[in-house]
């Protein structure tokens, strides 16, 4: 499973939690209120924060407020169906780290991803 | 960067991990660098505030990332070598995606090849100054353009510290003149020591008194007062504004002595009689000395009337007014009320005495001959009734205006007293 799979965004929808962990990239998965549902290994380790402290937190106010802006979070609230990706710096750990974010969402999807892919 | 948590127990993983979360949401930017710029660490909130203005490619080095706010970042690190503060609140107002925000940064040095710059984005605090300063200047411009309202502030010392247009007007000081001096030498208000050591208290105190200009004009003014307090709320001084009300008061005096006077007579009318003997009678009661009051009619005064028409009617009524009262004291108070009825309230007086005068009137009417142009002369007579003062003013007037019916009834020109006994 590649971070710039076309059917990515299936894939991850059928597959349990479990078989989400180790993939090479971030995975954050939130609800339609983007409450954090699921926070996948990956991204633990790079963030340094564990799912537990993460899991049911408004994600872009409350886990990663430099995302709560027109590039990212202001997408996913305005837009329902959405498959984008863009380049980004994520200061993980307080390192600035450019990344590439791919940032999915349908209507009749129940979870919303946020994928992670560190250069 | 390496992506495994440091060694050591639960805890201290807890404990880091607590660290990571309150950096990443720490809401202000700071970001670590050494002297090439390259960014060791950075909270996520300096990239998010710089992140419509700097490619990602440019957020790894610090005098890319803070171009936007310090364009020559670099040459400032190196001109101030020695310094621990390279850069102090520094603000810059950044626009982009019709949104503009103001960064304040700052930067510092605390140790040698290690820089920390701190950044916070204060649009709010900028946006609430500059609607401060708009008010500010608003309110300058309406001090400054006011007139008739000296407006002046004094500092804990009880120095003028600021002084408006109106102040020079008013109190013929200019604003150089005024400020830097007490108070007290420049605004000679009546009473307002008195009502600025009060105003200390209630936080404001107003005040009506005389004033007098430094030219030495005198003007009556209405006075405010209010307490400024500092930041602790302790008084640091007053803000105040005076008025000149002296036109004001002329006129409110011209009103009043106009619906007290009779136009025609010039005496006093039914409105300003009760008003003053009111005070009269009551001066009376506290020397405890007589007053009494007579009613006076002017006899067949509707044959003047028909005989010289109404011109010559107001005539003989000027006329029979003017001696009236050129044979009553000055304390005497002489009104017409109405018509062809004048009334006298003589305080002091007991019914003997006004029963005297009241014979010295009858006998000056009675011998007043009155010229109406071109050519004629007329003469009248006048019944009186006296009464002397027990109880009301209303009480005394109705024995009175009794006594001057019997008068009347009796064959007019003639005085009849009262002789009713007062009733405890």
């Amino acid at each position: 499973m590649n971070f710039d799979d076309i059917d990515l965004y299936d894939r991850l929808l059928s597959l349990p939690d479990a078989q989400l962990e180790d993939t090479t990239f971030g995975v954050v998965a939130m609800d339609a209120d983007h409450r954090v549902v699921m926070y996948n290994r990956t991204e633990s380790t790079l963030s340094g924060l564990s799912p537990e402290r993460v899991i049911g937190r408004h994600f872009f106010s409350e886990v990663a407020p430099c995302t709560n802006n027109f590039m990212v979070a202001q997408r996913f609230e305005t837009e329902s169906e959405l498959d984008a990706t863009i380049d980004y710096v994520f200061t993980l750990r307080m390192k600035p780290t450019p990344v590439r974010l791919r940032l999915l969402a349908r209507p009749d999807a129940p979870r919303r991803f946020l994928i992670v892919q560190w250069s | 960067m390496e992506l495994t948590a440091p060694s050591g127990s639960e805890s201290t993983n807890g404990e880091l991990e607590q660290l990571y979360e309150l950096l990443y949401l720490l809401p202000v930017g700071v970001v670590a660098f050494d002297s090439t710029g390259t960014v060791t660490r950075a909270t996520p909130l300096s990239v998010q505030m710089m992140n419509p203005f700097v490619g990602s490619a440019d957020m790894g080095n610090a005098f890319r990332l803070l171009a936007p706010l310090v364009p020559d970042l670099d040459r400032l690190l190196r001109a101030n070598e020695g310094g621990t503060v390279v850069l102090a609140n520094h603000r810059s107002t950044l626009e982009a995606n019709d949104s503009i925000i103001t960064v304040e940064v700052s930067v510092h040095r605390p140790r040698p090849g290690y820089f920390v710059a701190v950044m916070s984005d204060v649009s709010e605090l900028v946006h609430r100054e500059h609607e401060l300063q708009r008010e500010r200047d608003r309110i300058r411009l309406i001090v400054e353009m006011v007139r008739e309202y000296a407006i002046y502030t004094i500092d804990r010392a009880g120095l003028i510290d600021s002084w408006n247009a109106s102040g020079e007007r008013l109190f013929g000081l200019t604003s150089t003149q005024a400020i830097g001096r007490s108070l007290d030498e420049v605004v000679s208000v009546e009473k307002l020591a008195d009502v600025l050591h009060a105003a200390t208290f209630a936080g404001w105190r107003r005040t009506e008194g005389w004033a007098l200009s430094s030219p030495g004009d005198t003007f009556y003014t209405d006075t405010m007062i209010s307490t400024l307090v500092d930041e602790i709320g302790e008084p640091e001084g007053f803000i105040i504004v005076t008025r000149d009300t002296t036109e004001m008061q002329r006129r409110e005096e011209e009103l009043r002595r106009e619906a007290d006077t009779d136009p025609l007579t010039e005496l006093a009318n039914r409105r300003g009689f009760d008003s003053r003997a009111d005070r009269l009678l009551k001066a009376c009661a506290v020397n405890d000395v007589p007053a009494a009051v007579l009613m006076i009619d002017i006899d067949h005064f509707k044959s003047v009337n028909d005989t010289h028409g109404h011109d010559g009617g107001d005539l003989v009524l000027c006329a029979v007014g003017a001696a009236l009262a050129a044979h009553l004291r000055t304390i005497d108070l002489l009104a017409r009320f109405g018509g062809e009825e004048f009334a006298v309230l003589m305080p002091g007086a007991d019914l003997a005495a006004a029963a005297a005068r009241a014979e010295v009137l009858r006998i000056a009417i009675a011998e007043l001959a009155v010229e109406i142009p071109p050519d004629a002369v007329t003469g009248v007579t006048i019944s009186l009734g006296a009464a002397e003062h027990h109880r009301s003013l209303h009480e005394t007037l109705q024995r009175a205006d009794v006594a001057l019916y019997s008068a009347k009834n009796n064959g007019r020109n003639q005085v009849v007293c009262d002789r009713t006994q007062p009733q405890s």
